[in-house]
């Protein structure tokens, strides 16, 4: 038996509920549609992109899964565990390629560069082969 | 300080249970022994019922220690156990908000957008709106590129104006040619 009781906090939760939502952003031009010197455009380009950039929050939870995966398993991790090692594998070479080496000065604009740079890079290695 | 006292205290305690079970160590150290008594086997006394000697035990003050660490305990806990009290009974009475889609045609109030019920009350009493703070700080930034670009416009002014030399600035007035009297540079003898 719970030292709680918890079906009595929720008696006593559900007298007022009250509800809380995700919030929904419009969508503003992105930084590269923004014209030189604007200023307030860079400005909301720059807060749309801080706010989209949720990879940090994805890498934690897989990361959690793999650990609770680990405890679950026990001694045979390394063999159970594959789907979430591969899963970990690939969130964490997206998030390198994205927002790898941008450091903590890294903004848009920074991330624009890097950006442009893997695309100057893959349509080298296209016109390569 | 009060802690590495603390600290020295418990290692002696330690000490002295080490002491008392080989009693011959304890004539070394004995103002460090935590207990303030002798076992019965090496000192048998009378009225103690087998608790040995009551020694008095003479050690550096504790006072000022315990009198610290009294007052920390006090003043902690003085504001400490209320806003705990407080919090709990958020927590139980009032409880977390759940999460729901939003309803059609219904623009929810920016504080409506935290889970705890505490949170919700700063968001909603203390702070200002987010879109509040978003709009002041595009104002600054518009009224910053405004300045921006008067300077600068400014300098392009300043630099044709020099270049040219056909505006307002950069030039110093002088007389008209019309006023100025050759008579004396008119003949070549004078």
């Amino acid at each position: 038996p719970p030292a709680v009781p918890t079906e009595w906090i929720e008696r006593q939760q559900s007298k007022n509920k009250f509800y809380y939502y995700h919030q929904k952003f419009r969508r503003v031009p992105y930084l590269s549609e923004c014209m030189e010197g604007d200023y307030l455009c860079f400005f909301e380009a720059e807060a749309q992109w801080r706010r989209g950039m949720v990879d940090t929050e994805i890498v934690e939870i897989i990361r959690e899964r793999l650990r609770a995966c680990e405890q679950r398993e026990g001694p045979n991790y390394l063999q159970n565990c594959a789907k979430e090692v591969e899963q970990l594998a690939q969130v964490t070479k997206a998030y390198q390629d994205r927002y790898g080496d941008l450091g903590v000065h890294g903004n848009a604009r920074t991330c624009l560069m890097k950006q442009k740079q893997r695309m100057m890079e893959e349509r080298n290695a296209k016109a390569k082969a | 300080m009060a802690a590495m006292s603390l600290l020295l205290r418990a290692a002696a305690a330690w000490g002295a249970q080490r002491a008392a079970s080989g009693a011959a160590a304890g004539a070394r150290l004995s103002w460090l022994t935590g207990a303030a008594r002798l076992p019965s086997t090496v000192a048998p006394v009378r009225h103690s019922s087998g608790h040995g000697k009551k020694m008095f035990i003479i050690k550096p003050t504790s006072f000022y220690d315990t009198r610290f660490l009294n007052m920390l305990r006090f003043y902690v806990f003085l504001t400490g156990i209320p806003v705990l009290l407080f919090i709990t009974y958020v927590n139980i009475f009032i409880g977390e908000a759940e999460l729901a889609e939003i309803p059609e045609g219904y623009v929810p109030e920016y504080w409506e957008y935290y889970k705890h019920p505490i949170s919700r009350w700063i968001a909603r009493y203390l702070l200002d709106p987010p879109e509040k703070d978003y709009e002041k700080e595009m104002a600054i930034l518009h009224v910053e590129a405004k300045k921006a670009e008067m300077r600068h416009m400014e300098l392009e002014a300043r630099r044709l104006m020099r270049q040219r030399g056909d505006g307002p600035w950069y030039h110093y007035e002088t007389p008209d040619k019309n006023l100025v009297d050759n008579s004396m540079k008119s003949t070549p003898d004078n």
